[in-house]
């Protein structure tokens, strides 16, 4: 189910949110970006994609000067290891909203309301275990030419960090790699609810997102 | 990693049904694969059929994530099996080929009868001539 949150993504992924900015920082960490000499309205630039130095950050959250992203993301492979962070060099803050194609678990399995923002809403708590297979995953896009839908497959695999059994009840759709932040697009009950039991059980869930 | 598949029998789910396409002609599926989903090469595709068949929801490929996702995709976007395929891993485009046993490469009038990146038949750039002797 597409989350009131998710509408606001939508419509700016869509529909452009047409505003972004260029400069030059003056300071970075993995997870910011700071232009002491920027005066941008206060979150503004939520969920736009800033570039820099080869690397990208999803921005969650912006103060007048500063920038707070996931992490800085390698083009090639989003759903890799961080990049690089990039020096006091020349960035650009994209209009538009980043693409959302990371999925996380949660073994909640309260029914969806439009008003959740993330897998954390009707006391659920997402999947983040440090080095565990089923935390927040890059997906498989998927669409046919011409057609209304496209296909979000994420394909989860249990490793030995994870806290076996586990039945996986809901999933989100994010903009966002890191477990835990950034509001989410979808949100869904996994249907039949799905029982991992011994590391190297694999889950493949599929999103189909009408257009 | 890219993979494109022959889509003879496109369909869309449309109140939670598969239905149809509309314009009923051929199209390019496209996959993209981030390269976190792991991939071994020199797969049995024989065996790879089997493991598919005898899992329905929990399956233990954890070298064949890749694999996996093409083939647990599919059914949501066709209802019938591919016509060919083509991947910029070699591997993988064998591996599929040999699962569900069709040709690797496009087809030559591929502009001419599919629905592609470049928009409906008839729409995308004519193949390059074959040179002559």
């Amino acid at each position: 189910m597409k989350v009131n949150g998710g509408n606001d993504i939508q419509a700016a992924q869509m529909g452009g949110d047409v505003v972004g900015a260029v400069g030059t920082a003056t300071g970075t960490t993995a997870t910011t970006l700071t232009d002491s000499g920027a005066s941008w309205t206060v979150n503004a630039f939520a969920g736009h994609v800033v570039v820099s130095a080869g690397v990208y950050g999803v921005v969650i959250s912006n103060t007048s000067t500063a920038l707070t992203v996931d992490r800085w993301n390698n083009p090639a492979t989003p759903g890799g290891s961080a990049g690089t962070t990039p020096g006091n060099v020349a960035y650009v803050i994209m209009p538009g909203n980043a693409s959302a194609f990371f999925v996380g678990l949660s073994t909640n399995t309260t029914t969806v309301s439009a008003s959740d923002a993330d897998l954390s809403a009707s006391s659920g708590t997402e999947i983040t275990t440090s080095g565990g297979g089923l935390i927040r995953k890059v997906a498989v896009y998927t669409h046919t030419a011409s057609a209304t839908s496209y296909v979000l497959t994420t394909v989860f695999t249990a490793n030995g960090s994870d806290s076996l059994p586990v039945t996986v009840g809901k999933m989100g759709v994010f903009q966002t790699v890191k477990g835990a932040t950034g509001k989410a697009l979808f949100l869904t009950l996994v249907s039949p609810t799905a029982t991992l039991s011994a590391s190297g059980d694999q889950l493949t869930l599929t999103e189909t997102v009408s257009l | 990693m890219i993979v494109e598949l022959g889509n003879a029998a496109m369909h869309e789910i449309k109140d939670g049904r598969p239905v149809p396409a509309e314009h009923g002609q051929p199209a390019v599926t496209t996959m993209a694969i981030d390269e976190v989903y792991t991939h071994e090469e020199g797969a049995d595709a024989v065996a790879l059929l089997r493991h598919m068949n005898s899992h329905q929801q929990v399956t233990r490929l954890p070298g064949h994530e890749a694999f996996v996702a093409v083939v647990r995709t599919w059914s949501s976007v066709s209802s019938e099996a591919p016509t060919w395929v083509v991947s910029d891993n070699i591997d993988m485009q064998h591996v599929l080929a040999a699962y569900w046993d069709i040709p690797e490469g496009y087809p030559a009038d591929l502009e001419m009868t599919h629905h592609t990146r470049s928009g409906p038949p008839g729409y995308g750039p004519a193949p390059e001539p074959e040179a002559s002797a």
